[in-house]
């Protein structure tokens, strides 16, 4: 019973940037994980540029975004703009200093989105408790040790529980990895000799790339902060 | 037959009037009354009594109890038979306890209670004529009077409460006192007060004794939670929802602490439980007052906590949807994170929303979820504010040096630019070339004001791929945020 996905950001004062069409998930497919798990009790709807990046079109089950690399925050955010904009809790444990506009210039409706304070041994029992019923939680990997790794995953596969590993640490075994490989900032000038000038920074391009544990990948160009949202 | 004083009828000095506003809900006055009356009662009996009112719950839920064996219910005008309305509650009633039940209905309370006597339905807007022929002892119904004013009265040759009535008001409150006034007036049928709804049934009391003491707030802020939820599914299962919340705490030195509150009658068990968490703290922000620093602890921990519903009213009376919708995700989700604020606290579990500023920091408002109200909306957009988007990881802070080609800092100047090209930022002890680079826009906030604020914003892309904004504010460079 999931609510209907809003009608992408008509709102008056909605920054240009928030508007987000939701792309429905595409029907599973048994060829499409072979083997191996059974396939997602739900699939949270993404943002059709984030759709082909993942396994079964849209947020499910175990995702891992490679922290360490640059732009790696705003690939987050594009891609909990599509479950939130749907209506789904997302929730960010243990993960200070993430600026929330950001977050909207993604498209992420703040309103579904719980900051949860979490540090040290605390981070595992908060993801325990939301692993119950938020629909999509991110969680940094270094926060857990493995073993509670494993028992999380298992909780959150039952519970429908997507899990997002911010990946400080390496995770075994996440149906689809996302990287991104590079970023362009765009709107600087670059560096002429002069003291001040026009300008200024206004969107970002992420190379992005997936490998899914079915063995498949995909490799994509996206904005996350354009007015499309469209990859290129 | 004289009437035996009513304990709080007419009593309510200063209570409730025509229209008193209850939390944003107006209660209207009742335009009819009708009181019950089981002559037969045992007075002692009170227990005995809740069955009667299970009953006339049956027929409405907004049931006053004025003494046990007597009670009053409003009656909407124009709701359809009244003789018909009271042969159902007597047959009712006595049905269920097998005792006679008399009836009466009018437009007032006092009316109401003496019509009761004798089993009468005074017409509508017939209060003051049929008062003016009851006898004067009756005035003791209103238990503002005692019976020597009646002695007194009738010696001075008024009989009846119409005599009385007329009399000038100014003289009566002179003689015999402002309660005597207010008798007088219920006696003209003029002074109305709406019905004070039913006390909390015990069984709609819900408490937590905990087996150790709550020692802290946060222990017991955390009972509150799952104790409101109770309460609501004990209401909710009656179709009941309270106006006001009774909220009781017994502490370990055998201080019992009550404060009533007014709730919105559509209060969610969130709105409850916030109810109940500000009122512990306010008792222990006054217990360490009071104490003095050094009881940090001592006598305030909590033996028992106790939360009673007052003003009970219909759900529909409320307003409150009886299809009240929450998907079933949403609900479960709400959960977790209520689970989660079990663990952590409740100021653990946050949301973030756009609010009025111009700095990064002012711009982003958080605040607890469920605990706290939501950052107010901005209010429209702000001459300054950084255009989107914004970095994506703040409040570090960073210290920063700027460098040009020589490797000397280079400074905001006041009329709003550089005064070298930056060519290279140190950070944390690495040394990184600037790519590229946009600004500086220099911000001055509050320039009317002592708190003014003036700074450089610059953007910067470096080596290594990171881009950042970097503040200067009196000659020194921080990153303020880094693009992510």
């Amino acid at each position: 019973m999931r609510q209907p996905a809003r009608e992408p950001a008509d709102e008056p004062g909605q920054a240009r940037s928030a508007r987000v069409a939701v792309a429905e998930p595409r029907p599973v497919e048994p060829e499409a994980a072979p083997n191996l798990v059974r396939p997602p009790r739900t699939i949270l709807p993404v943002t059709p540029d984030i759709s082909a990046l993942l396994p079964y079109g849209g947020l499910a089950t175990v995702t891992a975004i490679t922290a360490s690399r640059r732009g790696a925050t705003s690939l987050l955010w594009r891609l909990l703009a599509g479950p939130t904009r749907a209506g789904a809790w997302c929730a960010l444990v243990g993960m200070p200093g993430r600026y929330p506009l950001a977050a909207t210039a993604a498209g992420t409706d703040l309103g579904r989105v719980a900051f949860i304070d979490a540090a040290g041994p605390l981070i595992a029992d908060a993801a325990g408790a939301l692993a119950e019923g938020v629909a999509a939680m991110v969680v940094p990997s270094d926060g857990l040790t493995p073993p509670q790794a494993r028992r999380l995953t298992a909780r959150a596969r039952k519970g429908g529980t997507a899990i997002v590993w911010w990946e400080t640490r390496l995770v075994a075994g996440p149906d689809a990895r996302l990287d991104v490989a590079r970023v362009h900032w765009q709107g600087l000038r670059p560096n002429t000799g002069r003291r001040w000038g026009a300008g200024r920074l206004d969107a970002c391009e992420l190379e992005v790339s997936a490998r899914w544990r079915s063995g498949g990948g995909h490799r994509t160009r996206l904005r996350p902060y354009g007015a499309d949202g469209e990859s290129r | 037959m004289p009437s035996k004083p009513v304990g709080t009828l007419g009593a309510s000095p200063g209570g409730l009037v025509s229209g008193t506003v209850v939390s944003g809900t107006v209660v209207r006055v009742p335009s009819r009354t009708l009181v019950a009356r089981l002559p037969d009662w045992d007075r002692e009996d009170a227990a005995g009594f809740a069955p009667v009112l299970d009953a006339l719950d049956l027929l409405t839920p907004y049931v006053e109890v004025l003494e046990p064996g007597l009670a009053a219910v409003p009656l909407r005008r124009g709701a359809g038979e009244e003789a018909a309305f009271c042969e159902a509650l007597i047959d009712t009633v006595s049905g269920l306890v097998g005792q006679d039940c008399v009836t009466g209905v009018a437009d007032g309370l006092f009316a109401a209670v003496l019509a009761a006597d004798e089993g009468r339905i005074v017409p509508s807007g017939g209060d003051a004529a049929y008062l003016a022929g009851r006898d004067i002892t009756d005035l003791r119904a209103t238990g503002l009077v005692d019976p020597e004013i009646c002695e007194t009265l009738r010696h001075l040759g008024i009989d009846t409460l119409g005599a009385f009535a007329a009399l000038p008001g100014a003289a009566v409150a002179e003689r015999f006192g402002p309660a005597a006034r207010r008798a007088q007036r219920l006696a003209a049928g003029q002074l109305a007060r709406p019905l004070v709804p039913r006390p909390a049934d015990p069984d709609l009391t819900v408490a937590e004794t905990p087996e150790t003491p709550f020692a802290t707030i946060e222990q017991a802020v955390t009972a509150a939670r799952p104790l409101a939820e109770r309460l609501t599914a004990l209401l909710d299962a009656r179709n009941l929802t309270c106006t006001r919340l009774t909220v009781t705490a017994r502490t370990a030195a055998g201080l019992t602490r009550r404060r009533t509150w007014q709730v919105d009658p559509t209060a969610t068990a969130a709105d409850l439980a916030r109810r109940v968490r500000w009122q512990l703290e306010g008792w222990l922000l006054a217990a360490r007052t009071a104490a003095g620093p050094e009881d940090e602890q001592g006598t305030g921990a909590v033996t028992a906590l106790e939360l009673a519903p007052g003003g009970l009213i219909g759900l529909v009376a409320a307003g409150k949807g009886l299809w009240e919708f929450k998907d079933a995700a949403t609900a479960r989700a709400e959960g977790a994170l209520r689970h989660a604020q079990t663990l952590l606290g409740p100021e653990a579990v946050r949301i973030a929303a756009a609010t009025d500023g111009r700095d990064l920091s002012e711009r982003a408002g958080t605040a607890a979820w469920e605990a706290e109200a939501p950052p107010p909306a901005p209010s429209g957009p702000w001459p300054g504010a950084l255009p989107d988007p914004p970095p994506a990881l703040v409040g570090t802070d960073d210290p920063v040096d700027v460098l040009d080609a020589t490797g000397a800092p280079v400074l905001a100047l006041a009329r709003g630019d550089l005064s070298a090209t930056p060519a290279v930022v140190r950070t944390g002890g690495r040394r990184l070339r600037v790519v590229a680079w946009a600004g500086p826009w220099p911000v001055t906030e509050r320039w009317w004001g002592a708190a003014t604020r003036r700074y450089t914003r610059l953007q910067v892309e470096l080596a290594d791929g990171s881009a950042a904004l970097l503040v200067c504010e009196g000659g020194r460079w921080k990153a303020a945020g880094w693009y992510d």
